[in-house]
């Protein structure tokens, strides 16, 4: 449309038609099913509803209905409703500044009414008729008196029939389901007071209950026993005030996907707030790990700008830095104040004195399950004022051990037996290991520096990977099958690939919602916990998405999983675990990075080493 | 507090403390004993709040009172004196000088009314505990406790789960979560009680105390507190809190083929067989045929290995994989004369090994998908 032929003297510029421009508009604030629903709901708040009911078919591009029993519109407000910027909640260029509703714009309804057939049905608590308007392509059909119950139903159908790129553009939907319900979530705990629930044809996917309490919607929404081991926490400064609940230092996750922050009670997906709540937790998280968290910061609204992306997930900070400082400092001070995670079983716990066949789990490539709490700070009395920190430098030495002298817990391997223990790695001298991360090796005229978990998943990972490659990941099979519950957004993910799974090491039940009986692990991690493995497998099939088939995927989901089992710096190696680690690298065909790319060993040639001493 | 005391007696009373003082305690008096008159001799007491033992010693006492000091000090110091009669007595500013023979010592001391409570329940004193011979008990713990997973993440599978299913009976049942071992015996006295989880680490204190002798061991579970006395000795530990799983369930009722081979032999296979298995995953075929058993084991980086034993099983040739940790670690226990029977229904269903002539004993183990 944009090409229309034109004579060649008049203007090429023209002033697009006002459907063109209604779509182009509605492309920024209309993308999927989940922006129509993000911007019904947000309406739905904003006119005061106790109650949001979200009803989905075929994915959103069949139907998207959102009903609530907020205060409802007149006719004439319910007509004008869909005119471009018309809004009740701005009315000058101050309130800009000033914003304390949801939306905001007056956009949302004209733009999801241009790219589909949009019912709104509404009626004023009080007022005894109500009123139905019919928008077909932005222009509106029909208007009509209709009895309805108090509040407004919108009913959205044929998303995008007249746009067919964007229809093209939408992934699978399992996907887009998946993209509806977290957001139905992040709405949902920051109206603990407000009832949500979520229905795709006739399953309901989310049912969250009304609740004075906004702790009881963290276990709504968490699930109780992870929400009972969340950390409330609150923080305050000059700029203003912090509250919310972090998962403890034990807990992790590969992504930050389940963490929710709020400005002013608008969720926000914002660089500075995740990297200052990442920050708080210092060397408590390994690199590429997340906490769940719940975060919700209040400041001034002249403080702070949300007028900056039409999807309003960003916000811009007038004073940035008291903002990240404020957020860091809050987590930091809960977390050191945090009991330690697993108080009855101290680190260090005799198991020889139990039974010396617990022990041999080390002898071999040690400490897959070893999710040890990592936790030195708290000990420290030096607990690190600053992000980046490190925490008690000075106590990490580079302790020497005799290589000869592990006690013979392996018998000596005879050499024309083990080629494996001739390899390169395993005929380094180890001289040690340093900042309890890394293995300081003398090999030929080199220093050679491992990063033990670099070097580890990267074992971990080639094994699975040639497992995988020769016919399919042993499963160890669980006595008692946990049922996980893995989330509304991965559990179709998971439902649609369970005999692919198979091949990786998972057996996997459907059990109902979206959780899921585990009845297999992988063997090579099966000393771990299963719950987690299967968390980390929905979190990666969820990153990966429908853009790859799970086959394609496979490698990525290895990595993932190696990465999780493999030992963590801060974990200090005994001498035959650091052999066992070296022979285990001399069995693969190492390519000198982990799978994630970074590089697991360095060289440091004698000769360079003699010149930064000016030797040479 | 002043007292002389056999240097035989107070290696004794030390030795039991010492798995039980903290190596890297961030509370230093976690890491003393406390030694404590009585009216007949003295008493040494240990705890890391979780686990705590006492014992009663015979000593001379001259002076009445409390002392508490290094525990690994003290032992090592009365370890390396020679057999005389040692005096010990607490100085000023809890100082605290051991002398015997021509040696002398003076080591730093705090104060005993620091020093913190046995893990103890409310009342202790009732009648519903068991008595059980040492021996038995010992027998009961080697036969569960290798079973008990080593994810320290997963407490509720952390320890032994003790239960009195009905009155007179004693059963002790582990897992990890991919097998589990459950033995059930006679005992005197108590009724039928829920079970308990006793954590890992009292678990390998209570072997302690039934190293030797077979003295009856007196057992009470009150309050979440579990409370053993052995002679002189008393253990009490914190319960595991959390819910054991339900490990009836687990059992399967009926197995369809059965199979029976004598522990020595199929342990020997095992060990040999998965010498070339997977470091880690440990996994072996056993390939099931009547009057024959053959394990293999492959690894594509290694090699690999098969033997044969004899067995006797009648039915249909049938293939399982297992880990074989899983079946040594309990073959490990089992008397090397003995003969088990194990039970299967499919490949990836629970096999259940039985001892022949006991029916109550019972290892179940989850195959693995080779």
């Amino acid at each position: 449309m944009l090409s229309q032929p034109s004579s060649a003297a008049t203007g090429r510029i023209r002033v697009l038609p006002p459907d063109v421009a209604d779509k182009i508009a509605a492309g920024e604030v209309v993308e999927r099913p989940s922006s129509v629903v993000k911007e019904l709901v947000e309406n739905s708040l904003d006119a005061g509803a106790r109650s949001v009911r979200v009803e989905l078919e075929d994915a959103g591009i069949g139907l998207i209905a959102v009903i609530d029993d907020g205060e409802g519109m007149m006719a004439d407000d319910a007509v004008r409703a869909f005119q471009r910027h018309a809004t009740s909640k701005v009315r000058s260029v101050e309130d800009l500044f000033h914003i304390t509703t949801l939306g905001f714009r007056g956009e949302a309804l004209a733009s999801i009414a241009a790219v589909s057939t949009t019912t709104l049905t509404t009626r004023p608590n009080g007022d005894l008729g109500g009123t139905r308007v019919l928008v077909r392509g932005g222009e509106i059909v029909e208007v009509r008196a209709a009895g309805t119950p108090a509040g407004t139903r919108i009913e959205v159908v044929d998303l995008f029939a007249n746009v067919p790129a964007r229809r093209k553009f939408l992934k699978a939907p399992a996907t887009e389901v998946g993209h509806v319900s977290e957001l139905v979530t992040r709405t949902a705990l920051s109206f603990p007071q407000v009832a949500f629930s979520l229905k795709h044809g006739k399953r309901t996917l989310l049912d969250y209950p009304a609740t004075s309490d906004s702790s009881e919607r963290v276990a709504q929404v968490y699930g109780a026993d992870r929400a009972a081991g969340m950390l409330p926490f609150h923080g305050r400064s000059p700029i203003g005030e912090i509250r919310g609940w972090l998962s403890g230092s034990h807990f992790s996750l590969p992504s930050p996907r389940q963490i929710f922050t709020y400005v002013n009670g608008r969720y926000v997906r914002d660089k500075l707030v995740s990297h200052a709540l990442v920050a708080g937790y210092s060397t408590l998280l390994m690199h590429g790990r997340y906490p769940a968290a719940v975060v919700f910061i209040e400041i001034e609204p002249e403080e702070v700008d949300v007028n900056v992306h039409p999807a309003k997930s960003e916000v811009r900070f007038r004073r940035g830095g008291a903002v990240h400082d404020l957020i860091t400092r809050s987590v930091m001070e809960r977390l050191r104040a945090q009991p330690h995670p697993l108080p009855s079983v101290p680190e260090g716990t005799p198991l020889t004195t139990m039974n010396p066949s617990v022990t041999q789990l080390h002898i071999g490539l040690p400490l897959a399950s070893g999710r040890t709490p990592i936790a030195p700070a708290f000990d420290s009395p030096t607990f690190p004022a600053r992000p980046g920190a490190t925490p008690g430098a000075d106590t990490y030495v580079l302790r020497r051990f005799e290589p000869g002298s592990s006690p013979a817990v392996r018998p000596a391997p005879m050499p024309s037996m083990s080629p494996a223990s001739e390899g390169e790695f395993s005929r380094l001298h180890v001289i040690g290991q340093a900042f309890e991360g890394y293995l300081v090796c003398e090999g030929g005229d080199s220093l050679m520096i491992i990063d033990q978990h670099a070097a580890h998943e990267r074992v971990m990972f080639e094994r699975l990977r040639r497992a995988y490659a020769a016919g399919g990941v042993q499963r160890q099979r669980l006595l008692v099958p946990p049922v996980v519950d893995v989330g509304a957004q991965a559990a179709p993910l998971l439902a649609e690939n369970i005999a692919d799974l198979e091949g990786l090491g998972f057996e996997l039940e459907p059990f109902g919602g979206s959780s899921f009986a585990v009845r297999a692990v992988p063997a090579l991690l099966a000393d771990g916990d299963p719950e987690v493995l299967v968390r980390d497998l929905a979190e990666e099939l969820t990153d990966v998405g429908r853009s790859r088939r799970l086959t394609q995927a496979a490698e990525s989901v290895l990595a993932r999983l190696a990465c999780h089992s493999a030992v963590r710096v801060g974990q200090s190696l005994g001498g035959d675990q650091i052999r066992a680690l070296l022979q285990a690298m001399d069995n693969i065909d190492f390519a000198g990075n982990c799978p994630h790319g970074r590089p697991a060993f360095i060289t440091l040639p004698r000769s360079d080493l003699e010149r930064l001493f000016k030797r040479t | 507090m002043e007292f002389t005391i056999s240097r035989e007696e107070l290696l004794q009373g030390l030795y039991l403390t010492q798995g039980i003082v903290e190596r890297r305690t961030t509370i230093p008096i976690l890491a003393n004993v406390l030694i404590e008159s009585s009216d007949d001799g003295i008493s040494i007491a240990a705890t890391d709040q979780e686990v705590g033992v006492r014992r009663r010693c015979e000593a001379k006492v001259k002076k009445k009172g409390a002392l508490t000091t290094n525990a690994r000090k003290l032992y090592e110091i009365a370890r390396e004196l020679p057999e005389a009669p040692l005096v010990i007595r607490s100085l000023d500013n809890n100082w605290i000088e051991v002398s015997s023979g021509k040696s002398r010592f003076k080591i730093v001391g705090l104060d005993p009314k620091e020093f913190p409570a046995m893990p103890s329940a409310d009342s202790v004193h009732d009648n519903q505990g068991i008595s059980i011979p040492s021996t038995l008990l010992k027998e009961m713990i080697e036969r569960a406790s290798f079973a008990v997973s080593v994810d320290e993440t997963r407490l509720n599978l952390s320890g032994i789960f003790f239960e009195r299913p009905e009155a007179g009976q004693l059963r002790l049942v582990a897992t990890d979560g991919h097998r589990l071992s459950m033995i059930t015996r006679s005992v005197e006295g108590g009724s039928a009680a829920p079970g308990v989880i006793i954590p890992r680490k009292g678990v390998g204190e209570i072997a302690k105390i039934l190293e030797t002798g077979d003295e009856t061991v007196r057992v009470q579970i009150q309050g979440g507190v579990a409370h053993l006395s052995r002679g002189a000795v008393e253990l009490s530990m914190r319960l595991v809190e959390g819910e054991f799983p339900d490990y009836k369930q687990v059992v399967p009722q009926k197995s369809e083929r059965r199979l029976a081979v004598g522990v020595e032999p199929l342990l020997g296979a095992l060990r040999r067989v998965s010498i070339v298995s997977s470091e880690r995953t440990r996994g072996v075929k056993m390939q099931i045929e009547p009057g024959r058993l053959e394990l293999s084991s492959i690894n594509p980086d290694l090699g690999e290995a098969s033997e044969e034993i004899a067995a006797e099983y009648e039915g249909a040739a049938f293939g399982i994989g297992f880990n074989a940790k899983y079946l040594i670690d309990v073959l490990s226990v089992l008397g090397p004369g003995m003969q088990v029977e194990i039970g299967f229904n499919d490949e990836v269903s629970p096999g259940v090994l039985r001892c022949e002539g006991e029916t109550d004993f019972l290892y179940v183990v989850m195959p693995m998908r080779l």
